[in-house]
């Protein structure tokens, strides 16, 4: 075989694979699309399931889901991109980062029905919140810390060093250096590590199961310590466990479109952001 | 005045600078020249303290500025930096507007109310001769200068928060001719009111710029004296190679 | 304008200054020379020594400025034949002191008004003074317009000079005594013939300079 087939072999091979993975995640898009559509409706998004899950919608998990999307970004964000400014900008490059990274490494390595698991013990049990929203959030929360920790890292070593040092030459504190010209270099990146962070929490099964997910719960929750529904785990549970699996298909595959809908739509707005921002702080 | 005292300079156990002793007068130019890893940008940046960034080096020797020494344990590093402005290799201006980037120093050390930031910045970016070219759009990123308006932005940009002295680290090697020429011109302009330091590879740039000329190898100062002197008549074998190129 | 031109501009003023002081020079040997006039030429002689100065101070300023700003091109050119200018004009300056020393000796008993005359004594100094002050002009227009004229001077200088040694020749054979001046005199003449050798050098920098060609030496040697 000459140079030039084997060019033209290896190449129609990647193509050729390439080609197989966008057709999967079509395939599987498109299934979800046209076994759920139909279902889809103004009343399947806003009311409570009915008769056993067989009918009625899925308001409360889709209530449940933002509730647990909103609290554990807001546990896990600022402590998150507080650990990545500490260890890019502060530490010494001593034993206690690198202790922290690979910790923060092994942590996001963990099955997250572990993380369930102590959430389940620390915050449902020994602290005593119960199944509720504020257990599940800091369960979730645990969960995404090192993939905001690490994307907040990488955000922040991207930055050159020059624009450190010229802002230092200018007899700016350090603090000042951080808050006034890397931080804001490095936001687009923090945001799309945020953003990936909430696509995981909206579609995590396991962590809540021990710490908030409620069976079937058709009412709202009214403070951080009520149980909520959540479309992963509702969708567990219709597909797995209904009363009337058969009856609740199309409500299942209504769920599953939802939950890649929000998941979607989070991923595009991290991609919005990250343009809008990038604008803003282009550099050369 | 700067003047060294047995400076002294590590990077962990490496000796990067060896017994440096001079003296640069006020609103001279004082060039340093010599090959690359000879402590010439080191001692600069001993100047200003930049080096402090740096992890594991210590400095024995004193290194005075007006008379005070800058690395004694009640100098304010920050205060320092604004007294000695530095100006780098590469163009680093901020990624904001032009207008910001130069009142960024008056900001970070609240300097002045809006008026006073707005005439500073006109003032310092005249005397970085850039004002014609900026004026009009000053709320412009700074980022659609080309590379030599950005380095005069960051020239301006250190001359606004009126230090005395400006160190330049090879200010102009990533230039183009004419943007190079702008910037000596400029220095050549801007000793009249600072003393300036400039590190350079290109001799004839330090010969066309600085008053003193001191030239360092492997850490040492090998000589120091005039430009004039330095270029015409060197005292030492070492210096001559240099700049006529015979350097083995 | 750049610091480096300005450099440049100081340097050609100073040459500018040496030059009109050599003028004066020998403008003011020529007067004492027919005057008679022992005074001036003493003070000739004294300003000699500026004459000296001015050309250690350009050379040394002329080695600064290529050490320092490398020049190229018409910089280059400029400087280089400003310092062989500086040169030449010291010679001339020496020229006029001896010319003053000659004066200034008097041992000798003047030529007859009448061979002054024919040896057109007169007429030399001024064809030098304006050469002199025509490649001065030459070089602060930067035209080389007047540079064959200056030359074409040149040659009548050293045509008056040949005449000159032929008409001493017939002169001493007919008037023995005057041996000593006669001699003296003819070294004057050919000092004089020197001074226009130099302002023909002068003017053969400044074509250097300005148009970039050389004339030294026959411009036949170019052509081939």
């Amino acid at each position: 075989m000459n140079k030039k087939t084997s060019q033209k072999v290896a190449f129609l091979t990647f193509r050729l694979l390439g080609l197989l993975v966008v057709g999967i995640l079509f395939w599987i898009l498109g299934f979800i699309v046209y076994n759920g559509i139909g279902i889809i409706s103004w009343e399947f998004l806003t009311t409570a399931p009915k008769e056993g899950m067989t009918a009625g919608g899925i308001l409360p998990a889709i209530v449940g889901t933002l509730c647990l999307v909103v609290g554990s970004v807001i546990f896990a964000f600022p402590l998150g991109v507080m650990s990545g400014i500490y260890m890019v900008e502060y530490a010494k490059n001593g034993w206690v980062v690198k202790l922290i990274r690979v910790m923060t490494n092994n942590l996001g390595s963990i099955p997250s029905v572990v993380f369930g698991l102590f959430g389940m013990a620390l915050f449902v049990n020994t602290l005593g919140f119960g199944d509720s929203i504020i257990a599940g959030s800091l369960t979730l929360g645990l969960l995404v810390l090192p993939l905001i920790i690490r994307t907040t890292e990488e955000a922040l070593k991207a930055i050159p060093s020059s624009f450190r040092t010229g802002s230092l030459a200018l007899g700016a504190t350090k603090l000042q250096t951080i808050r006034r010209v890397v931080l804001p270099m490095a936001f687009p990146n923090i945001i799309t590590g945020l953003i990936l962070s909430v696509g995981r929490i909206s579609g995590e099964t396991a962590p809540i199961l021990f710490t908030v997910a409620a069976y079937f719960l058709p009412k709202l929750p009214h403070s951080i310590f009520d149980q909520v529904m959540a479309l992963p785990y509702h969708l567990y549970v219709i597909a797995t466990s209904g009363t009337d699996i058969e009856a609740s298909r199309p409500i299942a595959y209504g769920t599953a479109l939802v939950l890649i809908a929000i998941v979607l739509f989070m991923n595009t707005l991290a991609g919005m952001l990250r343009r809008y921002f990038g604008k803003k702080v282009k550099t050369n | 005045m700067i003047e060294a005292k047995n400076v002294n300079f590590y990077y962990g156990n490496f000796h990067a600078l060896k017994n440096i002793s001079m003296q640069m007068e006020a609103n001279t130019v004082t060039a340093f020249i010599g090959p690359s890893g000879c402590g010439k940008s080191t001692f600069l940046r001993i100047l200003n303290r930049m080096n402090d960034l740096i992890d594991d080096t210590h400095l024995a020797g004193e290194c005075l500025i007006d008379g005070q020494n800058i690395y004694d344990k009640s100098v304010q590093v920050d205060e320092l930096r604004k007294k000695v402005g530095m100006v780098f290799q590469k163009p680093n201006p901020f990624p904001k507007s032009i207008f910001e980037n130069v009142a960024y120093g008056l900001r970070v050390n609240s300097m002045g109310d809006k008026s006073f930031i707005a005439g500073r910045v006109e003032e310092s970016l005249r005397g970085a001769a850039l004002w014609e070219e900026v004026k009009d759009k000053l709320k412009k990123s700074a980022f659609e200068l080309s590379g030599g308006q950005q380095q005069r932005l960051c020239i301006a940009r250190a001359l606004a928060i009126s230090p005395s002295i400006l160190l330049m680290d090879e200010p102009a090697s990533a230039l183009d001719p004419i943007s190079t020429s702008k910037i000596e011109e400029l220095m050549y302009a801007l000793k009249q009111k600072y003393t300036i330091v400039i590190v350079t590879h290109n001799m004839q740039q330090a010969a066309r710029v600085s008053d003193k000329t001191g030239f360092f190898m492997l850490g040492e100062l090998v000589e120091y004296c005039d430009t004039k002197k330095m270029f015409l008549n060197p005292d030492k074998a070492q210096t001559q190679n240099y700049i006529t190129g015979k350097f083995g | 304008m750049k610091h480096t031109e300005r450099e440049l501009q100081s340097l050609k003023e100073e040459v500018s200054q040496m030059w009109k002081l050599v003028l004066s020079q020998l403008e003011k040997a020529k007067q004492s020379y027919f005057s008679g006039d022992i005074e001036l030429a003493r003070e000739i002689a004294s300003r000699e020594k500026r004459v000296d100065a001015f050309e250690l101070k350009i050379d040394s300023d002329c080695e600064n400025y290529i050490a320092l700003f490398s020049p190229v091109a018409v910089d280059l050119r400029l400087v280089l034949s400003l310092m062989k200018i500086s040169s030449t004009l010291e010679r001339i300056g020496d020229f006029s002191e001896g010319i003053a020393r000659h004066v200034i000796e008097e041992d000798c008993n003047r030529m007859p008004p009448q061979m002054l005359e024919d040896l057109q004594l007169d007429r030399m100094f001024d064809m030098l003074t304006g050469m002199l002050s025509d490649s001065f002009v030459a070089l602060e227009s930067e035209n080389t317009k007047l540079a064959g004229r200056i030359l074409a001077k040149d040659k009548e200088i050293d045509a008056m000079y040949c005449n000159s040694i032929a008409l001493i020749d017939r002169f001493l054979s007919e008037n023995p005594s005057f041996i000593h001046c006669g001699l003296k005199t003819l070294l004057l003449i050919r000092k004089l013939e020197r001074i226009g050798d130099h302002c023909g050098n002068i003017v053969e920098e400044i074509v250097f300079y300005v148009d970039a060609k050389v004339l030294k030496h026959g411009a036949k040697q170019n052509k081939e």
